[in-house]
């Protein structure tokens, strides 16, 4: 199936229509409207209604006419907080600084915020908050700071659920951050390298305009001192260029022969440093006068153009790797500890001690690993399992941290300390895997290492030789020899080729952290998925077996049922389609059976088959599984999962769409397949049967996870492509480590690669894109060798002359760059995507 | 032609005050944010209308 094909079918498959706050699909059948400007528009969801409404009550409608696109986000989908849980003083406190003029400083992490009319909409929308000073949105961190009017914690706190209510009205989620060191270092970082390209521009241009008037002059005949002139200009400010630009260079240089260690930078420092220091030698000691050339404008151009690519590289990288790997960050804000008295009060996750009595609230993370004291509930540990199904839990029950619970009240013991649980041992893995990751090398700096010693052993030996031939030749002959073997192409060919291809890569919609992957693709001998939220998505509930009334009606009860109700069916539930809402009354969760409400004086239920239908149960249909939503006790419609066929096993969750096409073409690729899943073996089996896969785990913990790619990184590496929190460790250890775009931030930056609208088809993009840039970096690199190799025979033997290997030089490092702008040339695939893929840069 | 030995020193000096203000600029944070300053035009402008005068307050 062609790009486009396969994009109208996703299109077609979601309905055409998108919601007018998020852009998402508006689901079929759903009818909510809002009125903007006096023209309605669909949107998705009763969140994204409220926050056209406030926006629109606010006065911000230009937001929707400025934006470069939809937010993409449906309120509440985020990594939203609970704003009532930062209303206890001392847990705001953690999050708060405050000063002695009476006011409160506090970050927050925003999701949802795409562009400058996402952030103008924050600040003018807060800005009428009571007491807030200031608010200032940071969209390259996705990050909002504000200050707020507080003479003690009480206030600080109180402000600070106002901003996230705020936060929250206008349609974005937010949690309170704690300032991030690594941030504003990469903050440092980017500064710095801006300053170096600035400086390097500025200089190059300048440089570059001198050594112009210097050429013509070669040619129109110019005076001796005039010329002399305009190079000494050049000396000076390719002086500043190479002082403070090509700064990094030297540095990391410095640090990787320190290490006793070869690196690109040797190379590229020494050819700056040298071209600088001869060319200076040359203009001090008279050269100018014999008419001999020197190497300024392109010292200056190539540290301009090589700082240039860096800053692209480092851009990318930054922009994914802000996730904090901390185990803080994985846990609540806050938990509620109980006391022998029975006294309640908010406690960090970290002050819990083993023996200390929690609560956790439905809907809740739970902070620590604990055993139930008192609740019935369903806890849900996909996101620490890969479990798809929810666990019912009652007194006695174990329960790990970082688990989200279910439907009801739970009490819990604490077992031990949040540090000593099974999730924060997550994190440590991943820190040991990025440890033990080899280092990875490119094919340059492998082979930088002998080809700076063979230029610097050519250089001498021809000095040595022309000492004896002809002194007076000596500089400009070794200088011409160092000109055209210095590995300037060689060393711009890896660089520019994975930008290039990184460019590419994101006009697909495929994110590339680390472009290094690219190179390590090409020993991948096997391809290993995650199986809940990779392979499968959640699946769409079917109205089946209407026995009164029509669909739509018994729809609107389920949901309405479901309303409020934290569970993870509950969830599939809200995504259906309502064109109705009802009042209930009587609303409550059954634990472990289903949800029931009176509505128009009729007692309505929805769950298990022998619960809901408790008055008349149906003989033929009592063994029949699926949900039942019953009117007094009377039948009135069933729903189903649209499961894989054959494979009840799998209720909630269908394969993803590219699912079955990805694995085939790997598998012609000649790739292993497998999954590894920490699911139950009756679902990792119904997946893999799909799928034709042969290998699979099941059950695997996310330390067994590493290990098992460990082994495959023996054999050539494994690609593995994963999204929950469990897929972490096992991502570090990958070959090459793709995460989709849903996963949480902290396996997002465990990943090599992003996939931004969770296509699985992405992968094949990926490898194929991999080709391509190894292609071009073979041609690229056998070009530069094959030029310095051909053309140092004859500037050793003094058949070239210095401003004719500078020309050389230049043109071989041109041709290098051209050569890897053809890999932006061939993307004209057209996508959608692109747009999803702006909201994100 | 002589005017060259004036012209030259000066273009290097005038380089070197642009790279200083280049400096400054960075330092003083004004390459932060480049996709919004891009746009703020707009908003500021738009925003006369319908807003109370509260939202100037964090400018």
């Amino acid at each position: 199936m062609s790009a486009l094909a396969r994009r109208l079918h996703h299109d077609a498959a979601a309905d055409s229509e998108a919601c007018f706050h998020c852009g998402l699909p508006v689901p079929p059948g759903l009818d909510i409207e809002v009125s903007v400007n006096g023209r309605s528009k669909a949107v998705c969801c009763h969140g994204c209604e409220a926050a056209v409404q406030f926006i629109h009550s606010a006065g911000l409608d230009d937001f929707y006419r400025l934006r470069q696109a939809p937010t993409g986000h449906r309120p509440g989908e985020g990594i939203a907080a609970d704003p009532s849980a930062f209303a206890d003083p001392t847990i705001a406190a953690q999050y708060l600084e405050r000063d002695h003029s009476g006011r409160a400083h506090g970050s927050m992490a925003l999701d949802g915020v795409g562009c400058a009319a996402c952030a103008w909409v924050l600040e003018h929308g807060l800005a009428g908050l009571p007491g807030l000073h200031q608010v200032s949105v940071d969209l390259a961190n996705g990050r909002l700071s504000a200050s707020w009017d507080a003479n003690d914690d009480d206030e600080a706190a109180r402000g600070l659920t106002r901003l996230l209510a705020g936060i929250n009205a206008l349609g974005f989620d937010a949690v309170p951050a704690q300032p991030a060191e690594e941030l504003a270092l990469h903050e440092q970082q980017r500064r710095r390298s801006l300053t170096a390209i600035g400086i390097a521009g500025i200089g190059a241009m300048q440089v570059m305009m001198l050594a112009i008037a210097d050429y013509a002059g070669l040619f129109s005949g110019m005076a001796l001192d005039h010329r002399a002139l305009l190079i000494w200009a050049q000396m000076v400010l390719t002086g500043v260029v190479v002082a403070f630009g090509a700064q990094a260079f030297f540095r990391t240089a410095w640090h990787t022969l320190r290490a006793g260690r070869m690196g690109i930078d040797v190379p590229v420092a020494l050819a700056i440093g040298l071209g600088w220091g001869v060319s200076a030698l040359v203009v001090l000691s008279g050269g100018i006068a014999r008419g001999e050339h020197v190497y300024f404008d392109s010292v200056a151009m190539f540290t301009f153009f090589l700082l240039l690519g860096r800053h692209l590289e480092q851009s990318v990288r930054h922009r994914f790797a802000r996730a904090d790997a901390r185990l803080d960050a994985l846990l609540p804000a806050a938990v509620t500890r109980i006391d022998s008295e029975g006294q309640r009060e908010s406690v960090l996750p970290m002050q819990l001690r083993a023996g200390d009595h929690i609560e956790i609230p439905p809907g809740g993370i739970v902070a620590a690993d604990g055993r139930v004291l008192a609740g019935h509930s369903d806890i849900d540990r996909a996101a620490l399992t890969g479990e798809s199904s929810p666990l019912s839990v009652a007194p006695g029950c174990d329960i790990a941290a970082g688990s989200r619970n279910g439907h009801a009240r739970l009490r819990l013991e604490v077992l031990r300390p949040a540090a000593n649980s099974a999730l924060a041992a997550i994190p440590q893995l991943l820190a040991r895997a990025r440890a033990q990751r080899p280092q990875s090398l490119h094919v340059a700096d492998r082979v930088a290492g002998f080809i700076v010693a063979a230029v610097l052993v050519i250089a001498a030996v021809t000095a040595g030789a022309w000492w004896f031939i002809d002194p007076a030749r000596v500089l400009p002959v070794t200088l011409a020899t160092l000109m055209v073997t210095c590995p300037c192409a060689f060393a711009l060919a890896t660089p520019v080729t994975l930008t290039a291809a990184t460019l590419r890569l994101r006009r697909l919609g495929v994110l590339l952290v680390d472009p290094t992957a690219l190179e390590r693709a090409q020993s991948l001998v096997a391809a290993f998925f995650d199986k809940t939220g990779t392979l499968t998505e959640p699946g769409t509930l079917r109205c089946e077996a209407v026995t009164a009334g029509t669909e739509a009606e018994c729809v609107n009860m389920a949901v309405a049922l479901e309303q409020d109700v934290p569970h993870p069916l509950a969830v599939a539930f809200r995504r259906l389609p309502v064109s109705h809402r009802y009042d209930l009354e009587h609303h409550r969760v059954a634990a472990g059976a289903g949800v029931e409400a009176i509505v128009d004086g009729k007692r309505w239920r929805l769950g298990r088959p022998n619960w809901a239908a408790s008055v008349n149960p149906d003989p033929a249909a009592a063994g029949e599984d699926g949900i039942w939503l019953t009117e007094a006790g009377a039948l009135r419609a069933r729903f189903h999962f649209d499961a894989l066929p054959d494979h009840s096993a799998l209720r909630g969750e269908r394969l993803r769409s590219g699912a079955r096409e990805t694995v085939s073409r790997l598998r012609a690729r000649g790739l292993d397949t497998a999954i590894i899943s920490g699911d139950s073996h009756d679902r990792v089996q119904a997946v893999a049967e799909q799928l034709g896969i042969t290998h699979w785990w099941a059950g695997v913990d996310p330390a067994s996870k590493y290990t098992l790619l460990q082994e495959a990184r023996k054999n050539g590496g494994a690609l593995y492509v994963g999204d929950g929190l469990n897929d972490a460790p096992a991502l570090g250890g990958a070959g090459v480590a793709i995460a989709m775009a849903s996963a949480c931030d902290f396996t997002r930056s465990a990943a090599d690669v992003i996939v931004l609208d969770d296509r699985l088809e992405a992968v094949i993009d990926l490898l194929d894109g991999a080709d391509r840039t190894r292609r071009i970096i073979r041609q690229n690199l056998l070009w530069a060798i094959s030029y310095n190799l051909l053309a140092m025979p004859l500037a050793v033997t003094g058949m070239i002359a210095p401003w004719a290997a500078a020309l050389g030089m230049s043109a071989s490092s041109l041709l290098v760059l051209a050569n890897a702008a053809r890999l932006l040339r061939q993307s004209h695939r057209p996508r959608e995507s692109s747009r999803e893929a702006l909201a994100w840069t | 032609m002589d005017v060259i030995w004036l012209l030259i020193p000066l273009s290097v000096v005038l380089v070197l005050l642009a790279v200083r203000a280049f400096v400054w600029a960075v330092r003083t944070r004004q390459f932060d944010d480049l996709d919004r300053e891009a746009s703020r035009i707009l908003f500021e402008e738009s925003s006369q209308s319908g807003q109370q005068p509260e939202d100037q307050r964090h400018d």
